[in-house]
């Protein structure tokens, strides 16, 4: 039971962390959270669901590879047109939080208006296939999940630190003035963490849908504000904190859904955000602005 | 090389530059002194592309470059090591030099500067991989100069380099200004260190509450009676 509960919350942290990674992303840079990071969750399983009912049926990848491609474009598209301008206007933040809410709801309606608001049946990868894990009766899909997302986060782990473009949003989250003094395409480099953002969310989106073999237009508002939740409690702005605070999040929801009611799980993971916001607002690994003068 | 024609800009509501021309031969060090609110900082990031100009021209090498981008002014050959340094905090000596040289693609030439930057500073060569913002203000210095040498450039733009060290670190980084200009980049040094910048001068400027008051030689401005009153004590 306490195996099987584990794995439960690990496959479903997975797709919080993935989730949550570009709420914090993007935060780091802009110290804007990107309301709208849930709509693409929603909108890339929609277009896979989309692509595959109709083009691609018969490969999944191809049809993942599509999305992500999709997704990717997206977020870059989101930056160009709704954030951007705010930005080079100087203008405060909380515009670009409502633009970013705008963007959320453009995007919500364009997939009930396609897609309709009845749950409809998803894609799934080895239905039925089941491994025993010592004893945890693990299916498939969640280890699939689960070994997607450690190939995503060691790949994330590998751009940030060594790549030259990932290595340039490092520098953007420390000193965005410092990136444009040193001739760095700041714009260009910000638009790519919105793209980022938005493949991470395309991942999650299809990876969750998959794990319910149902889709249903209110996903990304559900899974949306507990992968934000879990971005809080890890520290927002601080990536490995977004992974952390999904899994920490996802396993404790599990465990109180396992041991005493699914309905109680909710009220846990919001219960935890507001106490993460009284006791400790900076979240696990977030720190206090320090600036060297 | 840099000729700069009737710049006015204002930071927020102030007017903080009204009307400043000058130029910059290839070669020299030029250095602009002034108090504090005197405008060299903004003259610093009007030129630099980060502040946008009300009216004036910047011509580089007879280029008119006042509408370009900070990038495409790095790419000219124009950089600004910033005031306060504005290093990259969290990454390596290692990484911050590669983010001066974002605008060059040449592997060559950046294996090259990277070495040259740690011949001029053999203090941060032994901590290539320390973490900036453990550094000692000094080094970080000399760090955000080499991050700045690293996008290879043909002006280096200085400001406020002596800021907060002390008086033996400051002697040591003006000597390694002049040797870098000695190595063929012309700098365009702001200061409120005075004595220390009309030293190394080849030329100087005055700046007063966002117009140029005086100007000549680094020699002339250390024996003017005004510059003497208000700059240097006395």
């Amino acid at each position: 039971m306490l195996l099987q509960i584990l794995v439960n919350g690990i496959s479903l942290g997975s797709i919080y962390a993935l989730t949550a990674i570009g709420y914090s992303l993007i935060y780091s840079i802009l110290q804007l959270i990107n309301m709208s990071n849930a709509a693409v969750f929603l909108t890339s399983a929609v277009i896979f669901y989309a692509l595959y009912t109709s083009l691609t049926g018969s490969s999944v990848l191809l049809t993942f590879i599509l999305t992500l491609m999709a997704a990717g474009a997206i977020g870059y598209v989101i930056e160009v047109i709704a954030i951007r301008p705010i930005r080079e206007k100087g203008d405060s933040n909380t515009y670009a939080l409502i633009s970013s809410i705008g963007v959320k709801t453009i995007l919500e309606q364009i997939c009930q208006g396609t897609f309709g608001s009845e749950i409809k049946q998803f894609p799934t990868l080895l239905d039925g296939k089941y491994i025993d894990l010592f004893g945890a009766r693990t299916s498939a899909i969640q280890i699939i999940i689960i070994l997607t997302t450690l190939f995503i986060l060691g790949f994330m782990s590998w751009f940030t630190q060594n790549n030259r473009v990932g290595r340039g949003l490092r520098a953007l989250s420390q000193n965005l003035n410092a990136c444009h003094l040193m001739g760095m395409p700041v714009n260009t480099l910000i638009g790519v963490s919105f793209a980022v953002g938005s493949m991470l969310a395309a991942v999650s989106g299809v990876a969750y849908c998959m794990y319910l073999k149902s889709i249903s237009i209110s996903v990304g508002s559900a899974i949306g504000n507990k992968a934000f939740a879990a971005t809080v409690l890890g520290g927002i702005g601080e990536l490995k904190g977004a992974v952390v605070g999904g899994y920490i999040l996802a396993i404790a929801e599990s465990f109180v859904s396992g041991y005493y009611s699914m309905a109680a799980s909710n009220f846990i993971s919001f219960g935890i955000l507001i106490l993460v916001l009284i006791i400790r607002p900076t979240g696990i690994f977030g720190k206090k602005e320090q600036k060297k003068v | 090389m840099l000729q700069v024609n009737d710049l006015h800009t204002y930071y927020g509501n102030i007017k903080a530059l009204r009307g400043v021309s000058f130029h910059v031969e290839k070669g020299e060090i030029l250095s602009f002194i002034g108090a504090n609110g005197a405008g060299k900082s903004t003259l610093m990031n009007t030129l630099s592309g980060t502040l946008k100009p009300k009216a004036g021209q910047i011509l580089f090498e007879g280029e008119d470059i006042t509408k370009l981008s900070p990038r495409d002014r790095v790419k000219k050959g124009i950089i600004l090591a910033p005031e306060g340094r504005q290093i990259f905090p969290k990454f390596t000596v290692e990484e911050n030099l590669l983010m001066g040289a974002y605008t060059v693609n040449d592997k060559e030439l950046n294996k090259r500067n990277y070495e040259k930057v740690f011949e001029l500073f053999p203090q941060i060569k032994d901590r290539q991989k320390q973490i900036a913002g453990t550094l000692s203000g000094g080094e970080q210095q000399m760090l955000a100069i080499g991050r700045a040498l690293m996008s290879d450039p043909k002006i280096l733009m200085l400001d406020e380099p002596s800021l907060g060290l002390s008086p033996i670190l400051v002697e040591q980084i003006f000597d390694l200004i002049n040797e870098i200009n000695n190595q063929g980049t012309t700098i365009l040094l702001v200061e409120q260190n005075a004595m220390a910048a009309l030293e190394i001068s080849d030329r100087a400027y005055a700046l007063e509450t966002g117009e140029i008051t005086i100007e000549g030689t680094g020699k002339e401005l250390l024996h003017n009676d005004l510059i003497r009153k208000s700059y240097l004590g006395g």
